[in-house]
This record gives structure tokens, C-alpha cells and sequence, in this order.
């Protein structure tokens, strides 16, 4: 699959970078204030990230904020934003990092909890789910029904096994720019995808 | 090889980060057994699988609009902020100095000869409103609120410590009762909370 | 003796009520920072059914007619509850239930 190259080289000046990587381009805009910059930027990473975020929290109103969020995160602090590290690998450690803390926390569960009495109880959050006694490979298991099975293991994975496993595979960052979002090591990013891939494996295998 | 290892060679070997001499060394591996050939099929499809999962979601109009707002009010925030520290913190202390200038004026003795004295009246009286006027000025020159969300609606308005304190009052129950309730047995119960509070 | 205890008592009731009242703080009077909570709390409430909304309504009355100690018990408690970790919290939940339904 394609993979993003790993870490842009240090000590490139910016002008250069900006020049090979549009995103650093509009990050510098966007820290000389200029709005339209960022409006682009958040064109761009906003259906990824959102996609990410509603991944990793299994809700998609908790998605739609926190997806918020992050972008206000990216212009409040565009002055820490160094062009020598991607664009995408600095989103995507902003919004591992909300998603971590919002797991983290036990008012999420309160969130959730004033959800339960909705008007709209019927809407499911994520994507629906097959109902396993009906599916089996003798019936011939449709791709789309395997994406769900897959979107519903991902979500019983352990908070860092999800974010290792669907910022290397599914968004394609570099192993290295997964260590830097989550703040460890390339061998624990790797370690990570492993064991998210076998659980995925036990979950999914009829289906494959 | 052992299998043990061919299993985490797979993923790299998928992505084609193995050496070459380790992939020869997998191949070999994979040549006489069965099971990690399945394994490495079971692998292939799983990695298809996800490749196919879709990267990205259609972000709805209004978290775009929430977001730019949200953004463009930090940004009149901060730039507020600046600026006032950059012109209005100088501006104060520039009409301070004024203010002072001017009521030290007002206290001079009234034996001073008058020239014209209803120029000096219209003057002393300009004089007067000089302070009033910078005060003013000054008033006017600080920065309205920004860094806030917008108006709220009336409903929000008039209780807005209800909707801060939202998740407390959802949960006021078990609050009213957090003692009572850490108190309480569960069939499992060894330690318990209820030893523990007592000990 | 029991003269001044009335009196020391209508006092504190007096008090704890003028106390209660001026804690309530207009919008203006609110953080920004407690001003976007919220703003986010109350579209949450649009969503949920009426009945929900009146509970919650009262609910507010009646932390509000709390004396202030009271009140920051309460606010303890909950910043203890919000400190539980997963196992702390689902342990707390089941005791819950469990003494819930001892009461009826």
C-alpha cells in the first residue's frame, strides 16, 4: 500500500520545504495570519481527520466537536508548527492526542449518557452493524459487510493499538510519524500494528 | 525459521519493508509450511481489507462554519490581546500623564493676572472637559469582549450556570448519595468499598 | 436560649438563600472558557426529550436552593467521580444500580 515518506530532513529552510510541500506552504501562511490559508488547510485535513476521530471515539456528534477541536488547536498554536515535520504527522498527533484524553475521561461516558434519552434513540452512532447470525461465509459475505465487521473490531481495540493501526494503515503514515503522534518509539508503533492485526485477524478471519 | 517469527515478518514483508535477505528467508519459510502460507493469505486480504476501509468522512457545513468562527474569534482574541498591550497600554499611560498635567493646572493659585478673562473661562473649561474627554476615550479605546462564543439565546441566558453545570446535575443523584452508594456490597465484594472506608 | 437559636437558624436560612442566589452568575459574569461548555451543554439539552429537560430544570433548582457548602460538596464529589479510572468507575455504576434498586 502507499505509504507517506518518512520525516521531511531537518535544517531545510522553510522557504525550500515550502516549496516541495504545499501544506508547509499554507502553514506559514496561516502563522503570518492570513484565514484563507487555514480555511484550505482545513478543507484539505478535515475529512480525514474527521474520519479518524469518529474511528478512534465511536461517536460521530463526540467526531464532529472534537474534529472542531483539533483545527482550533492548529491555529492556536500555528507559532509551535515547525516546517521541518509534515503537516499531516502534526494534525494527526493534534488529534490523537484529543482522542486519547477524550477516551481518557470519565465524562465521556456522561456525554454519552445524555445521548441515551434521545428523540432520535434510533440513530446508531458509527456504522451499522451486520447482525452476526445472519452473516456467514456460506452466504457470501459482501465487502461491504466485512468493512463493518472490520469499523466494529477496530472499535474493541485498546485506545493506542487503534490510533497505531489506523494512522499506519488506513491513513498510510510513515511507521515514524505514527511514533512521533503517539510519543513513542518505532519498535512500540510496530509492536502496536501487530497485535491490532491479530485481533483484527481473530475478529474478521471467516470473512477474509 | 519458526514460525513465531515468520508471523512477524508478514506485516513488513506485506509493506515491503523486509531485506531482501530476510524476505529470501520468509519465501523458504513459507515454501514448507502450510500454515504460515495461510497465514500470509489471511494477512494479504486483511491489509486489502483495510486498504478499502474509506479515509475520509463528508465533514458537515456547520462544523466548518463552528470551526471558522471559533478560529476567527481566537484570532480577534489574540490579536486584541496584542494589541492592546502594543497601543492601548501606552495610550492610557500617555492620557494618564494628561490628566495629571491638567488637574495640576487647575490647582494654581487664583492670583494669577487675567489677560482675557473669558478666554481664560472658555480655556479653564476646555481644560475641564480635556479629562472627562480622555477618560472617555479611554473607556471607549478598551477592547470589547472577544475570545467568547456568540450571544447566547435567551433560554441560555437566563440559566447559564444550569448548562455549565450540566453533567453535575445529570449525575446529582449518585452525588447526593456518593457515600451511600460507594457503601454498598456487590456479591464480589472481598475487600470492598465498605471495609476500606471503615479501616 | 431557644430564642437565639431561632434566630441563628432564620439567619442561616436567610443567608445560605441570599448566599444561593448571589452565586448565580449571569452569562456575562461566566469565563469564556465555562461560556463555551456552556454553549456545547445547551445544544445538547436541545436534543433531549422534554421530559429529560424538566428533570434537569429541576434538578438546578434544587442545587441552587443548596446552601454554598452543600453546593461544593456536591462539586467534590463530582470532581472525585470524574477522577475514577475505568475499573473505578464501572465498579461505581454497578453499586449504583445495585443500591438503586435497594431502595424500591
Amino acid at each position: 500500500m502507499h505509504r507517506e515518506p518518512g520525516p521531511v530532513a531537518a535544517a531545510t529552510p522553510a522557504a525550500t520545504m515550502a516549496s516541495a510541500d504545499p501544506d508547509v506552504a499554507l502553514m506559514l501562511r496561516v502563522q503570518a495570519g492570513e484565514q484563507a490559508a487555514f480555511q484550505e488547510l482545513f478543507r484539505k485535513y478535515s475529512p480525514r481527520v474527521l474520519q479518524y476521530v469518529r474511528r478512534m471515539l465511536a461517536s460521530d456528534a463526540r467526531a464532529e466537536e472534537v474534529t472542531q477541536d483539533v483545527f482550533v488547536q492548529v491555529f492556536r498554536f500555528r507559532g509551535r508548527y515547525r516546517p521541518e515535520s509534515r503537516f499531516s504527522t502534526w494534525v494527526f498527533t493534534i488529534a490523537t492526542n484529543l482522542c486519547l484524553n477524550e477516551l481518557r475521561r470519565p465524562e465521556r461516558q456522561l456525554r454519552v449518557d445524555l445521548w441515551d434519552d434521545r428523540a432520535t434513540e434510533g440513530r446508531r452512532e458509527g456504522p451499522s452493524l451486520a447482525d452476526p447470525a445472519a452473516v456467514g461465509p456460506e452466504e457470501g459475505t459482501s465487502a461491504r459487510e466485512l468493512s463493518e465487521r472490520l469499523d466494529a473490531a477496530i472499535r474493541q481495540l485498546p485506545e493506542k493499538q487503534r490510533a497505531a493501526l489506523l494512522l499506519s494503515r488506513i491513513d498510510g503514515l510513515a511507521y515514524a510519524d505514527v511514533a512521533s503522534a503517539l510519543g513513542c518509539s518505532e519498535g512500540a508503533v510496530k509492536a502496536l500494528v501487530f497485535r491490532a492485526t491479530q485481533s483484527l485477524k481473530a475478529a474478521v478471519r471467516e470473512f477474509l | 525459521m519458526r514460525c513465531g517469527r515468520a508471523r512477524r515478518w508478514m506485516a513488513a514483508a506485506l509493506d515491503d519493508e523486509l531485506t531482501v535477505r530476510r524476505r529470501r528467508a520468509l519465501d523458504r519459510h513459507l515454501a514448507r509450511c502450510a500454515a504460515c502460507r495461510d497465514e500470509m493469505a489471511v494477512s494479504g486480504r486483511l491489509a486489502e481489507a483495510l486498504a478499502r476501509l474509506p479515509m475520509t468522512a463528508e465533514v458537515p457545513a456547520a462544523v466548518e462554519q463552528a470551526t471558522l468562527r471559533r478560529v476567527r474569534l481566537l484570532a480577534a482574541d489574540q490579536g486584541e490581546r496584542a494589541l492592546w498591550l502594543r497601543v492601548f497600554v501606552p495610550a492610557l499611560a500617555t492620557a494618564g500623564i494628561v490628566v495629571l498635567a491638567v488637574l495640576g493646572t487647575l490647582r494654581l493659585p487664583s492670583g494669577r493676572p487675567e489677560v482675557r478673562s473669558g478666554t481664560r473661562e472658555t480655556t479653564a473649561a476646555r481644560r475641564a472637559e480635556k479629562p472627562v474627554a480622555v477618560a472617555e476615550a479611554s473607556r471607549t479605546a478598551r477592547p470589547a469582549r472577544h475570545g467568547r462564543p456568540p450571544g447566547p439565546p435567551p433560554a441560555l441566558a437566563a440559566a447559564p450556570e444550569l448548562f455549565v453545570d450540566l453533567p453535575l446535575l445529570h449525575n446529582m443523584e449518585k452525588l447526593e448519595h456518593f457515600d451511600a452508594i460507594r457503601m454498598t456490597t456487590l456479591d464480589d465484594d472481598t475487600s470492598g468499598d465498605a471495609r476500606q472506608s471503615n479501616g | 436560649m431557644r430564642r437565639v437559636l431561632l434566630v441563628a437558624l432564620l439567619g442561616l436560612a436567610l443567608g445560605g438563600a441570599s448566599a444561593a442566589r448571589g452565586q448565580s452568575r449571569a452569562w456575562d459574569q461566566l469565563t469564556p472558557e465555562e461560556q463555551w461548555k456552556a454553549w456545547q451543554n445547551y445544544q445538547r439539552y436541545q436534543q433531549i426529550p422534554e421530559p429529560k429537560r424538566r428533570l434537569l430544570d429541576q434538578r438546578f433548582e434544587q442545587f441552587r436552593a443548596l446552601p454554598p457548602a452543600e453546593q461544593q460538596r456536591l462539586r467534590q464529589r463530582y470532581e472525585e467521580y470524574q477522577r475514577f479510572d475505568p475499573a473505578q468507575r464501572q465498579r461505581f455504576e454497578e453499586k449504583y444500580r445495585r443500591w438503586k434498586a435497594g431502595r424500591h
